[in-house]
This record gives C-alpha cells, sequence and structure tokens, in this order.
C-alpha cells in the first residue's frame, strides 16, 4: 500500500527543505530551552543513584511513613569501618588510629559510641539517678526470688570467671545492680562486645573491630561519593601498609557508590559499542559522511532532550533511566534509517515510484530529502505514535523508575522525530547517494524476496507460538524489589560484611512503638521487652535495642528506687544477708546505708534531660518525637530468623507496628506490575484502534498480528529460559510494541519495498546490539529489560514481513 | 578484696592442654569456665541444672586469654601485652616473674601480675591494686596421657 502524506505535510516539510538554516536553528533553539529549563528545575544531585528512591511505599500509615523516612535518613549517613586482624591488640591499636584519622577528616563526623559506654564522662547523668537503675532482669529476680536470690546472684558473680567485677564497684554497689544496668544498656549482635570502646569479636582466626562514622552528607550525594570514595581508597592502603591491618568501609554510601560504578560502567559500555557499531552500519551502507553526521546529530539531540525533559519534570534522572536511556541510541535512529535507505531507491531495480505530489517520478532524478520526507511521512508518523502510546502504557504503571523511562524515551524519539523533519534537510543538503546498492541492499532485497507469499509463513509462525505456549514451562510474576540491585562482586561482598555485621547498622525491619505520652511509650517498650527477650532466648531474633533501656519509665525507675530503699535500710534484710554472705565490710555496709538515707525520693530521669547529655548520642536514633501526634520510638532488631514468628507475636499487641520495608516495597512492586499490564493492555487497543482508523478494520486487525505474536513468542521464550516475569519484562513488552510496529509500518506504507527492508533490518541490528549490551547488565532490572527487547527485536524483524505483505 | 572482711576462697582443677583449657571450680560452686583458644563458655551446674553461657564480655575474654598464656609459659606471647621482670625476692620458689601491663587500660583492670613456681607453676596473684587481689595456688600437677 503505497502511502501519500496529507496536504499540511507537504507544506510542513516544503517550508522545513525551504528554510533549512531556520529550521535547523528553530530546533537547536528549542532544545537549548529545554536544556535550560531542565538545569534550572533540577535538584542539586541532578543524577539519582538511591535504587530505593524509585519505590514509594503507598497506602502505608503515615506514622509507618514518617518513621521509615526518619530511620533511612539516619541509617543512609551511617557508616562502619571493619578493622580485622588475627590479633586483638593489632586490631584495637589500629581501630583506634582509625577512629582519629576519621575524627579529623571533614567527610566526617564520629558519634560517641557505644565503645564509651565505659567511659564515666558518657554515662555521667545516671550518677544523679543511680538508685533508679535496674533492669528488668534484676526486678523479676527479686520479685521471683527474693533477696536470696538477688544477693545468690552476687555471689555467682563474684566467684564468676566469666565476669570481671573491680573492686571499687563492689564497694560503690555491692548488689551490682547498677553494674547490670550498664552491661545490658546496649546489646551488641552476638558475636560482638564492647572492647575499650569498640564493638570487637572474634571469629574464625581473626579479631574484628568496629569503628562507627557518620558522613556528614546524604550517601546520594555524587560529589560526595566520589570524595568518599578516594578518601577510603587511600586510608585502606595505608592501613594495608603501615598497619598490615584489614580495613573495610561498609554501608549505605558503599552500596551507592557500587552501583554508581556500575552504571557509568554499563552506560559507558553500551553507548561506546551502540555508537560504534552504528558508525560501522552507516559507513559501510551509505559511504557518505553527511549520513554519519545526521545520525549522530540525531542520538546526541535525542539523548540530550530525554536527559533534560526528566529533569524538568522530575528534577533529577536516575541511573536506571540512563542505563535504560542509553538504549535509545539503538531505536532512536530508526526513523533517520526508514529517510536514509530511501536515498536507494534508484538502486532498488530502477523501479518507477509514485511521486508524493502525485503522478510518478522517475527513480533517475537526484533524491533530495523532502521527497524522502514525503515518502516516510506516514510511517514514521504513525510509528511515533505507536511507540508514544506504548510509552504511555508504561507511565500508568506509577512505578517512578518507569515514568523516567518512558518521559526520557517518549521525548527523545519526538526529538529525533522533530530533528528529521526540521535539521535533516540542512544537515543532508550536501548528501550523494550512490546510485549503487550496498551489500546491506542486496541482502535486503534477498530477505525480501522470501516473503513473496507470506501466508505460509503466517500460519507456520502462529501455529508454532500456539505450540510453544502449551509447552512453556510457567514461571510467575516476580514481585521482589531486590530485581532493583546489582550483582557485581564488589556488591556480593559489601552483603555478606553488612550480614557479618548482622544489626550494627540499622535495618530495613524494625518496630515502631507510639503511645500518647513518653511515659506510655517507655511503658509499652518495657512491656513489648518480655516478649522481645522471649523470642531472642528462642532464637527468632539475635538482639534488640530499645529506648527504655537508656531511659526506664518513671514506674520502672520508682521501682527501682523502692528495691534499693529496702535492700539497704529496711533492718534485717538484704544489705546484712548478702555481708553474711560474702564477709562486706562494716565501712561498705554503713556507707550503702549513709548514701540512701540521703537520698529522698528523686525526680525520675526524664527523656528531655536524657536527650540533652552526651548519653543521647548512644541511642538518640531510637527516639522519633512526635509524628502525626504520636509519640514515637523505634526498637531495632538484628539477626531476624523468624519473621513470621515475629509478626504474629505482635499482631496483638497495641500501640506497636512492625515495620518490614522490603515486603511492603515489593508488595507496592506487585501494583506496579498490575498497572503496567493494565497499561500496556491499553496501549495495545488503542495502537489497533489507530490502525484501524488508517487501515480499515482487516487491515488493521491484520496488522496488529505483529505485536501480539511477537509480545506472545518473546513471553514464551522467556519462560523457556527460566525467567520468572516481573516488571521490567513488561517495559521490553511495550517498546516492542512500538518498534514492532514500526517494522510493519515502514515495511507495509513505503513505494520501496527493499529499502525500507533494509531501513528494517539496519533497526533491528542497532536495536539488536543496543538491547543485547543491556541483557548483559548487572543489574537484574536492566537486564529483564534488555533481554526482552533484544528476543523481541528479532521476533519482529521475522514476523513484520510476513504481516506487512497482507494476504490477497 | 578491701570491701571484703574476708577473701572468697574456691576450689577446683584445671585440664590444660596446648590449645585449651577447662577451669573446673567445684566449691562453693559448680562453675565452669571452658577455653578452646578462641570462645569461652560458662557452663553452671545447680542441682541437676545445667546452663552454658557463651561469654562475650572482652574484657573476660582477654583476661582468658591472659590465664592461657599464663599457664602454658607462653611468654613471647605475654610479652606483647605485659612487660616481664625476674623478683628476686620469693625466696620459696626457684623462679618468680611480675607482669606489668603495658596497656593503661588493661592496668585499671590488672596492676601487675606476680608468677612463681618451680617445675610447674604453683602460684598466680593478680593485683588490681595493692588491696585487692586473686591469689591461685596450683597444686598436684601431673601430665595427663
Amino acid at each position: 500500500m503505497i502511502e501519500s502524506p496529507p496536504p499540511w505535510w507537504h507544506e510542513l516539510i516544503d517550508t522545513a527543505g525551504k528554510r533549512e538554516r531556520a529550521s535547523f536553528g528553530l530546533f537547536l533553539f528549542a532544545l537549548m530551552l529545554l536544556g535550560m529549563t531542565g538545569a534550572l528545575r533540577s535538584a542539586s544531585e541532578p543524577i539519582n543513584t538511591d535504587m530505593l528512591s524509585l519505590v514509594g511505599v503507598e497506602g502505608s500509615d503515615p506514622v509507618k511513613k514518617a518513621a521509615t523516612r526518619r530511620i533511612n535518613h539516619y541509617a543512609e549517613r551511617q557508616q562502619i569501618w571493619i578493622v580485622s586482624h588475627p590479633q586483638f591488640e593489632r586490631a584495637f591499636e589500629a581501630a583506634k588510629a582509625l577512629q582519629a584519622d576519621l575524627k579529623d577528616s571533614i567527610l566526617y563526623d564520629l558519634p560517641e559510641s557505644a565503645a564509651l559506654a565505659a567511659d564515666a564522662d558518657i554515662l555521667g547523668i545516671y550518677e544523679s539517678y543511680r538508685y533508679q537503675l535496674a533492669d528488668e532482669v534484676t526486678l523479676d529476680l527479686v520479685r521471683d526470688g527474693g533477696d536470696t536470690a538477688l544477693v545468690g546472684r552476687v555471689e555467682r558473680n563474684l566467684y564468676s570467671r566469666a565476669m570481671v567485677i573491680p573492686a571499687d564497684v563492689l564497694s560503690e554497689d555491692p548488689f551490682l545492680i547498677r553494674t547490670h544496668f550498664f552491661r545490658n544498656l546496649f546489646r551488641t549482635p552476638p558475636p560482638f562486645a564492647i572492647d575499650r570502646g569498640f564493638m570487637a569479636a572474634s571469629v574464625a582466626g581473626s579479631w574484628y573491630y568496629l569503628v562507627p562514622a557518620r558522613l556528614t552528607r546524604g550517601a546520594f550525594d555524587f560529589a560526595y561519593q566520589t570524595r568518599i570514595s578516594d578518601f577510603s581508597d587511600r586510608l585502606i592502603e595505608r592501613y594495608e601498609d603501615r598497619h598490615q591491618v584489614r580495613v573495610v568501609p561498609v554501608g549505605v554510601i558503599s552500596y551507592a557508590i557500587e552501583n554508581r560504578e556500575l552504571a557509568l560502567r554499563e552506560v559507558r559500555l553500551i553507548g561506546v559499542l551502540s555508537i560504534v557499531m552504528v558508525t560501522l552500519l552507516l559507513i559501510s551502507t551509505f559511504r557518505s559522511i553527511y549520513p554519519f553526521s545526521a545520525v549522530a546529530f540525531t542520538i546526541v539531540s535525542s539523548l540530550t532532550a530525554g536527559f533534560f525533559a526528566c529533569l524538568v519534570l522530575f528534577q533529577s534522572v536516575h541511573l536506571l533511566t540512563l542505563i535504560g536511556g542509553s538504549s535509545l541510541i539503538g531505536i532512536s535512529v530508526d526513523y533517520s534509517f526508514h529517510l536514509l535507505t530511501d536515498s536507494f531507491r534508484a538502486a532498488d531495480g530502477g523501479a518507477p515510484s509514485r511521486s508524493p505530489g502525485g503522478g510518478f517520478s522517475h527513480s533517475e532524478e537526484r533524491w533530495r530529502v523532502t521527497h524522502g520526507l514525503k515518502t516516510v511521512a506516514p510511517a514514521v508518523t504513525l510509528g511515533l505514535a505507536t511507540s508514544l502510546l506504548g510509552f504511555l502504557g508504561l507511565s500508568a504503571s506509577g512505578f517512578r523508575g518507569l515514568q523516567e523511562i518512558a518521559v526520557f524515551s517518549a521525548v527523545g524519539l519526538t526529538t529525533a522525530f522533530t530533528g528529521l523533519i526540521l535539521c535533516y534537510p540542512w544537515l543532508l543538503a550536501k548528501y550523494e547517494p550512490t546510485r549503487r546498492g550496498s551489500l546491506g541492499l542486496r541482502i535486503a532485497k534477498l530477505w525480501s524476496g522470501l516473503f513473496v507469499r507470506s501466508e505460509p509463513g503466517l500460519i507456520t509462525v502462529a501455529a508454532l507460538t500456539v505450540l510453544l505456549v502449551l509447552i512453556a514451562p510457567h514461571q510467575g510474576i516476580d514481585n521482589d524489589v531486590r530485581l532493583l540491585a546489582a550483582r557485581t562482586p564488589g556488591i556480593e561482598r559489601l552483603r555478606e560484611q553488612s550480614a557479618f555485621l548482622a544489626g550494627s547498622i540499622v535495618a530495613s525491619q524494625f518496630i515502631v512503638v507510639t503511645g500518647d505520652s513518653v511515659e506510655q511509650v517507655l511503658r509499652k517498650e518495657e512491656e513489648l521487652r518480655v516478649l522481645l527477650s522471649d523470642l531472642t532466648r528462642s532464637g527468632a531474633i539475635s538482639h534488640f535495642n530499645q529506648l527504655s533501656r537508656f531511659v526506664p519509665s518513671a514506674r520502672r525507675q520508682a521501682e527501682a528506687y523502692e528495691l534499693n530503699r529496702r535492700l539497704y535500710l529496711e533492718p534485717g534484710t538484704a544489705i546484712d544477708l548478702l555481708s553474711q554472705h560474702i564477709g562486706l565490710t562494716d565501712a561498705v555496709v554503713r556507707r550503702g546505708r549513709d548514701a540512701m538515707r540521703e537520698t529522698s525520693r528523686p525526680e525520675p530521669l526524664t527523656l528531655a534531660a536524657w536527650l540533652e547529655s552526651p548519653a543521647a548520642s548512644l541511642a538518640r536514633h531510637l527516639w522519633l518525637g512526635e509524628i502525626e501526634n504520636q509519640v514515637t520510638s523505634v526498637v531495632t532488631l538484628g539477626g531476624i530468623r523468624d519473621l513470621k514468628l515475629l509478626e504474629n507475636q505482635l499482631l496483638d499487641v497495641s500501640g506497636v507496628r512492625l515495620v518490614d520495608n522490603v515486603s511492603d516495597m515489593s508488595a507496592v512492586f506487585g501494583l506496579y506490575v498490575d498497572n503496567a499490564l493494565r497499561g500496556l493492555a491499553v496501549a495495545f487497543v488503542l495502537v489497533a484502534g489507530l490502525m484501524i482508523w488508517r487501515f480499515g478494520f482487516r487491515g488493521g486487525l491484520f496488522i496488529m498480528l505483529a505485536p501480539l505474536l511477537s509480545g506472545v513468542l518473546t513471553i514464551t521464550m522467556l519462560m523457556f529460559l527460566n525467567e520468572p516475569i516481573n516488571l521490567f519484562h513488561i517495559v521490553g513488552l511495550a517498546l516492542i510494541l512500538g518498534m514492532g510496529m514500526d517494522y510493519v509500518l515502514f515495511l507495509k506504507t513505503s513505494p520501496h519495498r527493499s529499502c525500507a527492508m533494509l531501513a528494517v533490518l539496519m533497526a533491528a541490528v542497532t536495536t539488536e546490539c543496543a538491547f543485547g549490551l543491556l541483557s548483559t547488565s548487572a543489574v537484574g532490572a536492566i537486564h529483564s529489560f534488555g533481554l526482552t527487547v533484544a528476543l523481541g527485536t528479532a521476533i519482529s524483524f521475522l514476523v513484520a514481513p510476513l504481516v506487512a505483505k497482507e494476504p490477497g | 578484696m578491701e570491701a571484703l572482711s574476708r577473701p572468697l576462697v574456691s576450689s577446683g582443677s584445671i585440664e590444660l592442654s596446648l590449645s585449651g583449657f577447662v577451669w573446673k571450680q567445684i566449691d562453693p560452686f559448680h562453675v565452669w569456665l571452658i577455653y578452646d583458644g578462641v570462645s569461652i563458655v560458662e557452663k553452671t551446674v545447680v542441682g541437676r541444672q545445667e546452663t552454658l553461657r557463651q561469654v562475650l564480655d572482652p574484657a573476660t575474654s582477654s583476661f582468658t586469654r591472659t590465664m592461657f598464656q599464663v599457664m602454658t609459659g607462653s611468654f613471647a606471647d605475654l610479652q606483647s601485652t605485659f612487660l616481664i621482670k625476674p623478683r628476686d625476692e620469693d625466696r620459696q620458689s626457684e623462679w618468680s616473674y611480675e607482669l606489668e601491663p603495658r596497656d593503661a587500660a588493661i592496668r585499671r583492670a590488672i596492676g601487675r601480675i606476680i608468677l612463681s613456681g618451680d617445675t610447674y607453676l604453683n602460684h598466680i596473684r593478680i593485683e588490681e591494686s595493692p588491696g585487692n587481689y586473686t591469689w591461685i595456688e596450683l597444686t598436684n600437677q601431673r601430665p595427663v596421657p
């Protein structure tokens, strides 16, 4: 079917052709305007490296959302340096030196760590409240076993080789109540314990000391990442050389840097190889610098426009978009190929062609861009329309990442299309197409000749499709948000190290406790502690940390005070019993009693006072303040081995919510998949409607066989490759819809079948190159996307000639 | 201890090997400290009930490791942590050494360690300060197959 463009197209193309420079200038001006707007709208960090920022946690309650945001903000700035050596003293000395180096650097703030839990200055605030401090184990012991049980514990502790009790501690705290309170203040994840200010552990013959540090800027700040990366590399090398110890930094920023470097490597690789392929293809086919310059201009302008359009709409461009968008190099050139291959019409058997102005023009007339544009206009316009509809379907998913890719690609393709009309008349003004067909044209002719009769081929493909669908293994849908994570040796190493730290850094699962007042929250935490302690003993979790360990509720403090008062002052009770058992001197007994007498019932230690003290640095992050008129704190968890049990146990506890970011995000991902599928279905219907409007009911439906067969066969092939279907496969299908339609439309509407086939061949080769490279990405999402489009392109290339040649 | 009018006395046995030891306290409590060169486990027996607890406290780890080095005579390892000086004033033993911690943090917990013996190590005195010390007397030492 030979198409003529509508009259207004004539005018537009002719005008652009007559005013080449003005049109080119207009295009550049528009691009510049977009660039300036994008630059003004851009966030301070135009490149977003935070993978999880793409996934919104929708529908969750505002307290959970706010708590997650604050915890994420805290976790984002947390970094832990692991210092290891077979000898503990060497590891300790290196840890001290490293701590000093990090303190001197402007890139870090160093928190007062649990290390300093041994330091009297940090714990000074507790001195005024010393008779109000008792942990629940002590209180339970006395409640269940009386004073005898408490005395028995002191004896066992003194005789134990496993508990070192300094002499001055026994004088000041003969019942060891405060000793046990401070020992239980901060729970370290096993196998760590606190040694002279550092969390330390001996594992597999090496000693590991942890030096915590806080970043002065966010982990996703691009420039800051570079500085941290350089600083870390220098420090690691220096400690290995000078101290012969191994130091490894772990934290969100380490992941962010690895992801960033991976993304840049992949963008460079895909970009360079795609450009090399396109260059070789162009030079070998057209044997002229002008087509190459024109196509290079298309690639640059479409990538630039896509990038700045994302900045305008989203204020930043995600790494995922850059990687996916770099594949635009492979598809933005399709329209250029269709136009440029039209210049071979003279070499296409010398067949007379219908002039777009009506009548037939001799094929020996010199080819002009405007003639070519008028010939290819119907196909490229419809092609753009179908591609844009496909991207519209993508953006309906609600997933920010896909919306960015959709905008990037849609604007890029539209720019390529517009550039074709406004810029190519000037860019190709001196282009003299060769009259002798290239090898590519000969191959295209041969290939085209194979599809003289399309019916048997179409029936075969359809039958094969049905058969494969029936025997394909069912893979199911994969909603795991970890698709966004890359799998490289560097990132696997970070995962192992993070698992080793297991709870030393704030994880994605924690408990939010809410109440009407601070006292209520602290009491709820104390009640929750019983349940969590049971879960720790059963192994469901390895440890947990709570604010109420550091600031007991007023009720608990009153209980502790009463206990101490009774132990020291009630005649004939505990202090005397203890004295009998272990032989406390009269001086110690007297001192204890006198001190207790001098202490009138004190005011409890308040959270406000604690937050003002140096001790707050140990656990300030557990206090979230007021959120939605609810006083809120966080209980951090470590080493969760039975999440289901934990969830069930917390169900009936009021004012307590378990936050599981990974599950929540995966659930949201599931919603995105549903939305994307619906969006794709709607896009398919809209494209079908467009085809029916253009080619009539029968013709339109017949054309839709191409994307339908391509899509179904692609999904089937993915199943045979054991790929569970995920959101990014669906993204790929949307792209196949657009590209598949391009191929069919190029072949169906062009008067020069071989030229159109050459365009399709070149388009398929460049797309295969770009997306084939994407399928090798270490990021699961990008791999899925690339593999789907690579498969779909090959299938579309085979199916398009069958469908374009309508039977009868 | 200065805070106590009488010493705390315990007794038991120690089984020592090249890779670790088992310190079995029998009286007044059944408490075992099991050290295998890496980990430390405390076993408490109360009636028929046995409780095992892994000891993660680095101060205890450090102390246990030191005791192992002392009992096995690993002076090369001890020298990295302690200044070792011979003592002439102990006339009841063939040899006697004083170990002084090099690190100030360790010195707060252990002021000095005095070792003495003849064929075997017989006495260990761990002083936190002059009035606060632990005195370990080892008797009936013998090799076992």
